[in-house]
């Protein structure tokens, strides 16, 4: 069942345009290992996850026959869903169903395939995530540079120990604090934000998971930045630029900056990936109905045929956006031929 | 409250800071530990402003059916609750010196301290061995694959570092415990599904192996990166040139000037590695430190609550302290005043 959806096709165009210029750009072989790679993990992830919902408790066949049924009645539904066959030519169709982008109907809501419910997770998921990781390089990275250009001043001190308190802090207790906050706020008739929901057209609803989630990641941008620029600081060609006599803010952003941004990116990548994932704790706290909210659901319901979805979707995202740092590292510093 | 274990870890804080004052000189002692202190400050206000602005009233839940608001206002009075904010802050940071957590909402017999003094060995020996196998698994990982670069050995390991790192623990968790049970129904050897019992190996396999899961891609790609550029340096040539082994070249060159990097990495590895004790423990039913972080919250107890997110924001702190104090004394290129 191939969904015809736009959104569907355009990534699938995206993915396929990508490929073609990472193979002109980086060379055919290593295109070609990537791809490898990108089909092992998903063959290791399609085949674990097929294990779980195949020794899982509970039966497909006796769930929807309810108070229907017969052993017999069992039977029948059993091989009519190929539930008899043997445990690798099961795998196969698993394989097969997935390619057809197939993913199977959810146990639990029986009218609706994962294929709709994850449809609707993943631009929540994408849409928080993107705009919070903006929103942290946004905050994280100008502190990382103003922290190391003013080294062991107090303002660098502060702003090391104001992002660590945010960084030490547990993120579910930054949120219960929040929380809390609003109660109270809520309480005194101040204006205040809701604790839950997610609606696009009303933005108020977006600011909190955005702010909180940013603010929980930005501490660890900050410390990188910082410690990025510190070394760049010390290398030969910058105490070059200053010889030549390039003006300090030049020196900062067109030299310091741009060669220590490489451990940035590299950082960057596995965040890109959990973007699908849902930052799942912020889901769950706020009620937004994202890709991570549906994982954590779909263990509690025993909805095997979700959770294999959502997994199988992580995969290929992690993978994919590995990929892409990997490139982005190989454009930042011309120095890397091959990744 | 001076017990032995209390005064042990002083000593070694106590120590560690005088050893930093004299290696790495006074003025950065002095600039972190008024981080340090600023970091505590922050963590204990917020903490404090947490439990002061939660609904609910310490008051009413222990009056009961007895309430009448006369009784309320003296009860109160004699827990100092009717002071104001910054009086009440103050009392929270005075007790916080002396140790004093004040008693648990729910089980109201036990002392926050008594509480979290049975959590905090759990979850250290869990985190601890967590961290060390990250380590020790992911960091060889990282160096074979960087000395291979981009052959099979190095894609191999990089996709199976990869796919540990995408799926999130809880669901790992779950095709655990689903794999077990089904192991169980067959009267096969399984591993338990829950319970903490150190150092039983059958028992505490699981959940470190879990915990450590998700770290050590991160630590096996990040040791590869490292050791890519350094081993493209011109002083790896030089050696090379000078005729040493490759494995000399390897270790005692590369490496370590590519650990550089992956000691900065440990104090955020401790973050993380806190953050995902609290899923796993909750789990894994370990009673540790992060399962009663978790517990305070559903039960609303607040004090418990406070207990465990002051010590786990200082154990960070102070761990991202070592971290910076360790990397000023590995690379004697960096002059930190």
């Amino acid at each position: 069942m191939v969904s015809s959806d736009l959104g569907a096709i355009l990534t699938l165009v995206v993915l396929v345009a990508f490929l073609a210029y990472t193979g002109l750009r980086f060379g055919f072989q290593f295109l070609v290992r990537r791809i490898a790679g990108l089909i092992f993990v998903l063959v290791g992830v399609t085949f674990v996850t097929f294990i779980m919902g195949y020794f899982a408790p509970g039966d497909a066949a006796v769930g929807q026959l309810g108070i229907h049924y017969t052993p017999q009645a069992a039977a029948t539904l059993r091989h009519f869903y190929g539930l008899d066959l043997p445990w690798y030519e099961q795998y196969g169709g698993f394989l097969n169903n997935l390619i057809h982008l197939n993913l199977g109907t959810s146990f639990i809501n029986r009218d609706q395939t994962v294929w709709e419910i994850l449809q609707r997770g993943v631009p929540v998921s994408m849409t928080l995530g993107l705009t919070s990781l903006a929103l942290t390089l946004l905050i994280g990275v100008p502190l990382g540079v103003v922290a190391a250009v003013r080294a062991n001043s107090h303002t660098d001190t502060l702003i090391q120990s104001v992002s660590l308190v945010l960084y030490a802090l547990p993120s579910f207790v930054i949120i219960v604090f929040f929380d809390i906050l609003m109660i109270k706020m809520q309480n005194l008739d101040l204006p205040h934000l809701p604790v839950a929901g997610w609606d696009l057209s009303q933005p108020q609803t977006l600011i909190a998971p955005i702010a909180i989630d940013a603010l929980i990641g930005f501490a660890y941008f900050t410390r990188l930045t910082r410690t990025s620029m510190l070394e760049v600081m010390r290398e030969d060609y910058i105490r070059a630029a200053r010889a030549k006599g390039v003006s300090e803010r030049n020196v900062i952003y067109k030299h310091v900056f741009r060669n220590a941004v490489l451990p940035l990116i590299t950082a960057i990548g596995p965040s890109i990936a959990f973007l699908v994932n849902g930052a799942f704790l912020v889901e769950l706290f706020f009620n937004i109905p994202g890709i991570g909210f549906q994982t954590v659901q779909s263990i509690e319901s025993r909805d095997w045929p979700v959770l294999q979805g959502t997994v199988i979707i992580l995969a290929v995202a992690v993978v994919l956006m590995n990929l892409v740092t990997d490139m982005f590292y190989g454009f930042a510093d011309p120095r890397i031929r091959v990744i | 409250m001076a017990n032995l274990p209390v005064i042990v870890i002083l000593a070694v804080i106590v120590l560690f800071l005088a050893f930093t004052g004299y290696r790495l000189g006074i003025r950065f002692l002095i600039k972190r530990v008024a981080g340090l202190i600023f970091v505590l400050i922050g963590v204990t206000f917020i903490t404090f402003m947490m439990g002061y602005w939660a609904p609910g009233n310490a008051v009413i839940g222990q009056l009961g059916v007895h309430y009448t608001p006369k009784a309320a206002a003296t009860l109160l009075h004699f827990y100092g609750l009717d002071k104001p904010w910054y009086q009440q802050y103050g009392d929270f940071l005075d007790r916080l010196i002396h140790l004093d957590l004040g008693n648990s909402y729910i089980a109201r017999d036990q002392s926050v301290w008594s509480i979290l003094e049975r959590g905090v060995p759990i979850s250290m020996e869990l985190g601890i061995t967590a961290l060390i196998i990250t380590v020790v698994i992911g960091v060889p990982l990282g160096i074979l694959a960087a000395v291979r670069a981009n052959k099979a050995t190095d894609t191999v390991i990089q996709t199976i570092a990869l796919g540990l790192y995408a799926i999130p623990s809880f669901v790992l968790i779950a095709f655990f415990a689903v794999a077990m049970v089904k192991l169980a129904e067959a009267g096969n050897p399984h591993l338990p599904v829950s319970g903490w019992d150190f150092p039983n190996p059958a028992s505490i396999a699981a959940p470190i192996l879990i915990t450590a899961a998700v770290g050590f891609a991160y630590y096996t790609r990040l040791t590869r990166t490292s050791m890519i550029e350094t081993l493209r340096q011109d002083y790896v040539r030089t050696a090379r040139a000078k005729g040493l082994r490759e494995r000399t070249v390897i270790v005692r060159h590369a490496f370590r000037n590519a650990m550089i990097p992956l000691v900065t990495v440990l104090g955020p590895s401790i973050a993380y590695i806190v953050n995902g004790l609290f899923i796993v423990e909750f789990l894994f039913n370990i009673p540790g430190i992060g399962f009663q972080t978790v517990q305070s919250i559903e039960q609303r107890d607040w004090p418990v609550l406070q207990g465990t997110v002051i010590i786990l924001a200082i154990a960070v702190a102070l761990l991202n302290l070592l971290t910076d104090v360790v990397y000023g004394i590995i690379d004697p290129r960096i002059k930190v005043s």
